[in-house]
């Protein structure tokens, strides 16, 4: 076969064929930024050395802190730092496995074509993949050359940010800060040459390589190369998967407390750290495992007690391929999931502030944890965003390929009203308690990683007054705030000289409050981006009266 | 001479015998209409003689050389050289054009675009559709449908054509133009086909007719 002719078929030129090569080119795209972003983070020049200082000890020298924040500055945060860029290729990745899928139907049938033409499954396996290799390579070309425009348009020095000189030990020279511009963000680095070859190269092999894997089963014959819906019920072990991991995660922190109270630290805690880390890893492939699971056994409630036309024609549904629906709404349980976690994490590191506050310590960087945190949530967002778009993709997809259908069943009297609700209900049978289990599960994850805080019974609070520090004044509600702004303002308009909390009574555990409202929010958010995504998928599909749908062949 | 064999063919769909011990012989140039009622596993003969459907016991020899154990891309190869195959809905690709449609087997073969379109173009002009060369399958009528797939089955020139119901889909008139053009295309061409049907007057159109019951060879009649 030759270039041109395989250019010619990857490429039909259907309507559901442009609209998958422009999201999977779009997707490419964000993959690829992602990934140059990715190189540029590691290809960051130093902005601390190690200066060893009299006393023997060593000192981190911030003499090239030329970033406005802290965490492109600190190079303890790096890894973090790197983490977080890398996350964002998560969306662009789920957008590519959507656009995918959309109009494989009518692609199967088109390979299934091929192969009684006389195509051998290679050719046929080829057609496929350089359709979707040829795409991501032009969104890989389109991002490489995008990625200096990007760079440009976010270079801007200023001299406002952070500035610091390096820890002072006793004896120890002290450095200077950086004196010169600072930047936002690390526009001043290019990517590294492997980010490059990744994006133009890597990516769309891998493209290729996936769509090849894809189509192992489907075109081994010509006739039997249809896409089979998975009729049989789902198995239930990914539900005991999500148990199984939070059993683990419990019982690890059964452990680590228990080695706390027995005085062990270090090596000893590794062990259940990393088993910690495994439940977690587990409740996180668990919990979209389990959405066909959950949605069977919604289905099979709703079957058993609806009597309204709607609810039973979207429980059949369900029942009739569980899988489909939970494909489509799996990115957006990751996002619960992700959500959720967030939620714990937050609520733990604010119930540890607080805590630590009563007896007036403060660990920690506020604003840094506070601009992380904003920038997952900011991320989360974005993550929805593009999980939202890939249910559109998915809902359309199955709408067009359920046309005839419906059709039918218009012609047979059914009414619109009944169709579209037994729509919105099919994906909410799925998504509702896929959602709060995403939401539970990412929530107790770090609750039970971090677990409780230890407070004294009692606190008391000495105050010393603020012209003679040998003076002991009563403490105020009003002065204890005052001085702890101080305290974080460096020392300006303090109300004491200083405060003394002294803990009082036997040390117990308190765990931080659930935050009902905001998993509440959380939660909301995401269902009503499925609802707005259905809604718009039923947009997409009214302008298909059923007379049409039916001529269609 | 014969240049399909089929011994003992057998196959199952679970655990409904669509075709039980079937033994089916091709000379070269003849037509050889294979009959019967629905479900009586005609086209399941038809996709494991062609090569498409491996059976589950039983041997198929094409000019000389056993068929059925050959890999799946051998037999695919094969389909596109020495074999045609036509389908009831004539099986086109929606998204292409019939001239591309037509060429396609010769372009898979690693013929040039230009080459392969002239030989699909003498093809449907010979099955009179050469006007709708540059239309897609859905702007066509089935007969006409049907015809650009007749074409892509014989463009390749093969020794054997196999045709399920050719014109299963078509009405009666636009079904006999169909059927005459294949008849006349074969013996031009001197190529053997197996034509599957379940209609008598498709059948009469056939040198030779075997009737099959519930999967079994029942008989082998000679026009």
């Amino acid at each position: 076969m030759r270039f041109t002719t395989l250019v010619r078929l990857a490429y039909p030129g259907s309507l559901t064929d442009r609209v998958r090569i422009a999201i999977t080119i779009v997707g490419a795209l964000l993959a690829g930024l992602s990934v140059l972003a990715i190189g540029t983070v590691l290809n960051m020049a130093p902005t601390e050395r190690r200066i060893t200082l009299p006393d023997g000890g060593w000192s981190l020298d911030p003499y090239s802190w030329r970033y406005t924040s802290t965490l492109l500055n600190e190079s303890g945060l790096r890894p973090g730092l790197i983490a977080m860029v890398a996350a964002t290729i998560i969306p662009a990745l789920v957008l590519l496995a959507q656009a995918a899928r959309l109009g494989g139907p009518a692609r199967d049938h088109r390979l299934a074509t091929l192969r009684l033409a006389g195509a051998t499954p290679r050719q046929a396996r080829t057609i496929a993949a350089a359709s979707q290799a040829f795409t991501v390579a032009i969104g890989g070309v389109l991002a490489a050359a995008t990625y200096p425009l990007v760079k440009w348009l976010l270079h801007h020095p200023t001299m406002d940010g952070v500035r610091i000189t390096a820890a002072q030990a006793d004896g120890g020279p002290e450095t200077h800060p950086y004196t010169g511009l600072l930047l936002p963000l690390p526009t001043d680095t290019w990517p590294a040459w492997w980010s490059w070859v990744v994006v133009i190269v890597v990516l769309p092999l891998v493209a290729g390589l996936i769509s090849m894997a894809g189509l192992r089963r489907l075109i081994k014959s010509p006739v039997e190369a249809s896409r089979r819906a998975r009729r049989e019920r789902p198995r239930i072990w990914p539900v005991w998967l999500v148990a199984a991991g939070l059993a683990d995660m419990s019982a690890c922190r059964a452990w680590i407390d228990a080695l706390d109270r027995a005085g062990q630290s270090g090596d000893r805690l590794i062990a259940p750290y990393v088993l910690l880390v495994v439940g977690i890893a587990v409740i996180c492939v668990g919990v979209p495992l389990s959405a066909a699971t959950v949605a069977y056994l919604g289905a099979k409630i709703t079957l058993r007690y609806a009597h309204r036309p709607a609810p039973l024609i979207a429980a059949r549904r369900v029942l009739a391929d569980p899988y489909a629906g939970s494909r489509a709404v799996s990115a957006l349980l990751v996002c619960a999931v992700v959500f959720g976690a967030l939620i714990g994490i937050r609520t733990q590191m604010d119930f540890d502030l607080e805590v630590q506050a009563l007896y007036g310590q403060t660990i920690g960087d506020r604003e840094l944890y506070e601009l992380v945190m904003n920038m997952l949530s900011a991320l989360s967002v974005i993550f929805i965003g593009f999980a939202a778009v890939g249910l559109l993709i998915a809902l359309v997809d199955a709408a067009m390929t359920r046309r005839r259908t419906e059709a039918a069943l218009l012609a047979a009297g059914t009414s619109t009203r009944v169709l579209v609700n037994a729509r919105m209900i099919g994906v909410f049978l799925v998504a509702v308690p896929g959602v709060l289990l995403g939401l539970a599960t990412g929530f107790a994850s770090p609750s039970l990683a971090s677990g409780p805080q230890h407070a004294p019974a009692a606190v008391e609070t000495v105050c010393h007054d603020l012209g003679n520090s040998e003076l002991i004044v009563p403490c105020t509600e009003a002065g204890v705030a005052q001085q702890k702004k101080a305290d974080r303002d460096g020392g300006n308009n303090p109300a004491y000289s200083w405060v003394e909390y002294h803990s009082k009574g036997p040390w117990h555990a308190v765990h931080a409050p659930i935050p009902w409202a905001r998993l509440g929010l959380a939660g909301g958010v995401d269902l009503l981006a499925i609802a707005l995504v259905t809604i718009l998928s039923l947009l997409v599909g009214r302008r298909s009266p059923a007379e049409t749908a039916l001529r269609t062949t | 001479m014969t240049l399909l064999t089929g011994r003992a063919v057998t196959k199952q769909y679970g655990r409904t015998a669509a075709l039980a011990e079937a033994d089916v012989e091709v000379a070269a140039g003849e037509i050889l209409a294979v009959t019967g009622p629905s479900g009586s596993g005609k086209s399941t003969l038809l996709l494991c003689l062609s090569g498409i459907v491996t059976p589950d016991s039983g041997e198929v020899w094409f000019a000389g050389a056993r068929l059925d154990d050959r890999g799946e891309a051998a037999r695919a190869v094969l389909r596109r050289t020495e074999i045609g195959v036509l389908l009831q809905h004539g099986q086109l690709v929606p998204e292409l054009t019939a001239v591309e449609n037509v060429a396609l087997p010769l372009l898979l073969g690693g013929a040039t675009r230009g080459s392969a379109a002239r030989s699909a173009e003498q093809w449907l002009d010979r099955f009179g559709v050469a006007g709708e060369a540059a239309k897609r399958p859905g702007e066509l009528s089935g007969g006409q449908q049907q015809r650009v797939a007749l074409a892509r089955a014989l463009v390749t020139g093969p020794r054997l054509l196999f045709a399920d119901e050719p014109t299963g889909s078509l009405d009666s008139v636009a079904g006999e133009s169909v059927l005459a053009a294949l008849v006349s295309a074969a013996k031009d061409n001197a190529t053997a086909v197996l034509l599957i049907t379940h209609d008598a007057t498709v059948a009469a159109y056939a040198d030779r007719e075997v009737h099959l019951r519930d999967g079994r060879v029942l008989s082998g009649v000679t026009a």
